[in-house]
């Protein structure tokens, strides 16, 4: 590992200077999970390391019913699975949350860091996506908003421009009849990267037997965490039996462009998205009808 | 008095369950002997178990004695000795598998007068890693044979200094045609065809051969009423102990001392001798703290301290070489990949008539242990069955994959993944239960295993079979599993895609080191009365985490008969412990044990001669032990010979193999999702024999730990390799059962103890990873009414399996 200096602002706008004017590479930190293992093995390089904690923003997780979900982008992951009312409002996002590591690793993990992370594995990515939230980007010129779906570009790259910083993620307030879910396969139970994983999010009808609106996403299974977008656009107004769920995870088996490598063939992570997707579509219906 | 031999009798087929039963315990940190701050009390001895002798620290559940001080972080490993004007060690490897070596060059840009260099033109003694044959050499100097084949040594004051100079070093190689397929290894005797490339090993690649005849198999076969027969599979598996490995050298007068992490301190002495050209006697070592062994620091340690101490002795300076984890995973050695056919002949009534077994191991790029790894194997390959006729052909041969090594169970496992799941197909074919055909076949007192070894009278195995049975409700659970699968389509959601299954193995462990090595090494233990009515045992034992240390103590006060508070051992250093043998071949508690006892019993002896009469009283007796001591040297050796009526013939491969058998039967009972292919464990007995329980709390720490490392061995653990060099290497990507992945294991000991013995003990530590892979086949198999005769079962290889 090389050396590297290391400055901790407490203001955006510090941190956007601090990253604009650095000469050569340089990185925030956010829990550090990613990027102190990828320095320390000399994956990734920096000259400068810009711990964002102190930015009081950045650690903010606010929820109210009617705005939403502001959660700053180094919030640690069992802030959110901790927090009865947001885990309630978005489990697709709690779910992933409890995974991401052991309890050591949750606790300092964040969601900013996990997208911005950008690997096409993170598991709160493809939740990010059927939540439908917004990334808000701060850099030496203001603010900008992307869609979570269009902000990584390619394994391990996305659209921070030099300066920028990801400063929260915002999530809609939730519908009514809604609800979501994540799952993803490891071949152990917890602790690993995952094979193939998928988020769902539906929103029923008031009499809660059919689909109004629905968001599918995969993750590790293409080379950016995706939406399934032929399976989203059937799903609208399918009734919410198994059978639709079967149908719309052979439609996202579509979607899916894996790889093989030690994890999985390209056949196996294929298989797997259809199973996944039926099981979460599953999991997230039945929480809406269970009013979570 | 002779407490044992009334204690022995008394607990001839005592039995207990020790799973349960782990209070906290007192333990005590006496090493060293000076008892300090840590507290030295001995277990607790309220009687949960009947006392062995008047101390009555056998058989109890003594907590470690080197926990407080790990849990305190005051365990020194070899990384944390002091770093002042220490240079750090790297390695130039080769970078293919194969090839010519024809030179290194040294980029001028780096200023070499900043770092020490050590090649193979360096070594002022032979060029040779001595383990059992000497083809390894300390660097390669005309040949590489694997992928990180060491060609020099790098010695610099820092890691980046170390680093730019490693980086600075250019290896030309002419690339030779490699060798990865262990089954076309080796080349017929005269080979017309002029290969490719020149063997990896001798003259055809074959590392060593074993036949085992015991009667006439083929003839047996060619008559038997059914005949079965079958093809078994294992993979790599890598150690993955805590600690990486780790070595520093330094130069002593005119000698030189080792400090690191090994389980075999002797071992060094010779292999550093050899490549410095110095005696012996120039050479020690003081092991440090080790994190973890299971085998893997059986050999490489000689490997790496012949490094350091090269480094040290050219640069005259400190050295230490650590490894970082990619390093030791990709270059130090894994378990043997093998190859198992079985046939096997049966009469009408399912007895078995004759048993055919060939067994491949692929030994990688240099023996290592390997030809003594077969040797268990082949012993191991017909399992814990009698049958007249037996004959089993046992090769390993050599590729250009990284050496493989020593690991838990030392070759007993791939055989008896083999046996056992072989085993559950001859039963179907026999229409039999298995559990039916292992009870006509498993062998009793009397009766020989294919070596023609006798078993005494701890040789009922049909004990632990049906104590496993018993104990996991097998019948009751295999019909539960049954039914739970033919009412799967009553079921909704994830669940009725679920299937559950069980599945048992019956299998054995030699105790000790095969044949004559145990009369070989001549292992002596010291004890020593101290002035303040303490004893001081010295043995060459290592704790690798498995609780040594502990029972080193425990069976040295079972001998002397006091309690452990009288007991401390003395730190180990070559320069004056005895060599009692490396800590290898689940040895200790037997064999070392054997010695504790019988150097404790003639110290209490003199002690008592010495007072003029017995001495019942514990702290009179310690009393007259430190007036002895006063009085002058006390030093009792207890040095091994075979014990009568051993006998071994390694040319033929008769006779008694080991001192003896523990026995297992373990059953497995899981749940497998068809639509992912995961595999659940969800309960696990694990029933043993092992003749002598010196501590059952460490004991069942060993069931445990054996258990959930043939679990992923069995279930996940791949090593997956591209061009001879092993690219899963990290803790990321190569997947070890976590804690959440381990079901309810229930541990049951049995003691049938070994007559051969005074306290009867038998060998454990290797045992516990011979059992759990066939249960898992099997219990898969009965869940999906399919063979698994091969692991590791990944879901993917399930999910392949159901098209
Ligand atoms: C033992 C272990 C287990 C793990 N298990 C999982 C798992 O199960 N699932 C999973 O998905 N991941 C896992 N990870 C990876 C990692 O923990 C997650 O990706 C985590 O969410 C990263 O968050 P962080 O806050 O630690 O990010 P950091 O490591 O601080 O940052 C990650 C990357 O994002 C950049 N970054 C961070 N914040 C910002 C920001 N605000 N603006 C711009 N760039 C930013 C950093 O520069 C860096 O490149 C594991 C890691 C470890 C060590």
């Amino acid at each position: 590992m090389r050396n590297f200096d290391y400055a901790a602002p407490t203001s955006l706008a510090e941190a956007a200077s601090l990253l604009a004017r650095a000469p050569g590479t340089a990185r925030v930190l956010a829990g550090g999970t990613d990027l102190i293992v990828q320095l320390r093995e000399n994956v990734r390089e920096a000259d400068l390391v810009v711990d964002v904690k102190r930015i009081p923003e950045l650690t903010e997780l606010a929820y109210s019913a009617g705005t939403g979900l502001h959660l700053g982008a180094s919030t640690p992951c069992y802030r959110i699975y901790e927090d009865p009312a947001v885990s309630a409002a978005y489990p697709a996002l709690a779910d992933a949350a409890r995974i991401i590591g052991g309890w050591q690793i949750s606790s300092r993990a964040s969601v900013g860091g996990n997208l911005c992370n950008s690997s096409p594995a993170g598991d709160s990515l493809a939740p990010l996506l059927a939540l439908d939230a917004r990334c808000v980007i701060v850099g030496l010129d203001g603010t900008r908003e992307v869609a979570a779906a269009d902000f990584c570009t390619a394994p391990g790259r996305n659209v921070l421009a030099k300066g920028e910083l990801l400063a929260k993620l915002v999530f809609p307030a939730p519908a009514p009849k809604a609800s979501s879910a994540y799952e993803r396969f490891i071949p152990r139970n917890e602790m690993d990267i995952a094979v193939a994983g998928a988020s769902s999010w539906v929103q029923l009808n008031a009499a809660g037997d059919t689909i109004i609106d629905a968001r599918v996403a995969l993750s590790a299974v293409a080379p950016t965490v995706r939406l399934a977008t032929a399976a989203n656009r059937w799903l609208v107004g399918q009734p919410a039996v198994e059978a639709t769920f079967e149908r719309a995870g052979e439609l996202a088996r579509e979607s899916a462009s894996p790889i093989s490598d030690m994890r999985g063939t390209v056949e196996f992570r294929r298989h797997l998205v259809g199973v996944l997707v039926k099981r979460t579509l599953a999991t997230a219906v039945a929480r809406a009808l269970a009013g979570e | 008095m002779d407490a044992m031999s009334s204690g022995g009798s008394e607990h001839v087929g005592a039995e207990r369950i020790v799973a349960e039963r782990i209070d906290d315990h007192q333990g005590g940190d006496n090493r060293g002997g000076d008892p300090g701050g840590g507290d030295n009390r001995g277990g607790d001895r309220q009687g949960t178990i009947e006392r062995r002798s008047a101390g009555a620290a056998m058989g109890q559940p003594v907590r470690r004695w080197d926990t407080v001080a790990k849990l305190r972080g005051e365990t020194r490993f070899v990384d944390d000795l002091p770093r002042a004007g220490v240079l750090v060690g790297g390695t130039v490897r080769s970078p293919v598998p194969h090839g010519r070596l024809l030179g290194l060059r040294f980029d001028p840009a780096f200023d070499w007068s900043t770092v020490t260099v050590v090649t193979a033109r360096d070594i002022p003694g032979e060029n040779v890693c001595p383990i059992v044959y000497r083809d390894q050499p300390v660097l390669a100097f005309d040949r590489v044979r694997y992928c990180g084949d060491p060609v020099a040594l790098i010695a610099a004051e820092d890691e980046e200094t170390l680093q730019r100079a490693l980086d600075a070093v250019a290896v030309d190689i002419e690339p030779l045609a490699s060798l990865f397929d262990a089954r076309s290894a080796e080349l017929p005797p005269e080979a017309t065809v002029v290969s490719a490339a020149p063997p990896v090993y001798g003259t055809n690649n074959l590392y060593r051969r074993i036949e085992i005849n015991k009667g006439n198999a083929s003839e047996a076969l060619a008559k038997a009423a059914v005949v079965v027969e079958g093809e078994y599979e294992t993979g790599a598996q890598e150690h993955l102990y805590l600690e990486p490995q780790g070595m520093q050298a330094e130069r002593e007068g005119g000698g030189i001392v080792l400090r690191g992490s090994m389980q075999c301190p002797y071992y060094l002495v010779e292999a550093v001798a050899v490549n410095l050209g110095i005696p012996e006697s120039q050479v020690r070592v003081v092991p440090c703290a080790a994190g973890g062994g299971f085998g893997g620091k059986e050999d490489f340690p000689s490997l790496l301290a012949g490094h350091a101490a090269l480094l040290a002795w050219k640069s005259g300076r400190p050295v230490r070489m650590v490894y970082e984890r990619v390093e030791d995973i990709r270059y130090t050695s894994k378990r043997h990949p093998a190859w198992i056919r079985h046939r096997t002949g049966f009469t009408a009534d399912g007895r078995l008539a004759g048993m055919e077994v060939e067994l491949l191991l692929d030994g990688g790029a240099y023996s290592t242990l390997s030809p003594l790894v077969l040797q268990r194997a082949a012993v191991h390959a017909a399992g814990p069955y009698a049958c007249d006729h037996v004959r089993i052909d046992a090769r390993v041969v050599a590729t250009n994959h990284p050496p493989r090594g020593a690991f838990r169970g030392f070759g007993g496992p791939q055989a008896a993944f083999a046996m056992e799941t072989h085993l559950d197909r001859c039963a179907t074919r026999l229409g039999l239960d298995p559990v039916e055909l292992r009870r006509r076949n498993l062998v009793r007192p009397g009766d020989t295993l294919a070596t023609g070894q006798t078993l005494g009278a701890d040789g009922n195995v049909r004990t632990v079979l049906d104590r496993a049975l018993a104990e996991s409700r097998f019948v009751e659970r295999r019909a539960a599993c049954a039914a739970f699968n033919a009412a799967a389509d009553t079921r909704t959601g994830a669940t009725r895609f679920h299937r559950r299954g069980i599945g048992l193995s019956c299998f054995m462990h030699g105790t000790g080191l095969n044949g004559n090595a145990e009369g070989f090494f001549r292992s002596r233990v010291f004890i020593d009365a101290t002035e303040n009515g303490r004893f001081r045992v010295s043995t060459s034992q290592i704790e690798l985490g498995q609780g040594t240390e502990t029972i080193v103590a425990q069976l040295a006060a079972e001998g002397l008969g006091v309690s452990l508070d009288g007991i401390e051992l003395a730190p180990l250093d070559t320069a004056v412990t005895p060599n009692s043998g490396p800590t290898v071949a689940s040895r200790t508690a037997a064999v070392i044990g054997r010695l504790l006892i019988e150097a404790g019993r003639r110290l209490r002896t003199r002690v008592e001669q010495f007072h003029g009469g017995p001495l019942a009283d514990e702290s009179e007796f310690r009393a007259a032990a430190a007036r002895l001591a006063a009085a002058g040297a006390t030093r009792e050796v207890a040095e091994y010979t075979p014990p009568p009526g051993f006998a071994w013939d390694e040319a033929r491969h008769r006779g008694d193999a080991y001192l003896g058998f523990s026995w297992g039967c373990y059953v497995v009972e899981l749940e497998v999702d068809l639509l992912t292919g995961e595999t659940r464990p969800l309960d696990i007995t694990a029933v043993q024999d092992i003749g002598c329980v010196v501590n059952p709390m460490l004991a069942s720490g060993q069931v445990e730990g054996g258990v959930v490392q043939a679990l992923g061995w069995a279930l996940m653990e791949t090593a997956v390799w591209r061009d001879g060099q092993m690219v899963n290497a990290n803790m990321t990507d190569y997947v070890i059962p976590t804690a959440v992945d381990v079901p309810p294991i229930h541990v049951v000991f049995l003691e049938q103890p070994l007559e051969r013995l005074p306290h009867g003990a038998k060998g454990l530590g290797e045992l516990p990873h011979e059992g759990p892979a066939p249960a898992i086949a099997n219990a898969l198999r009965h869940a999906l009414g399919r063979d698994f005769n091969a692991i590791p079962i990944t879901p993917e290889t399930i999910l392949a399996s159901q098209d």
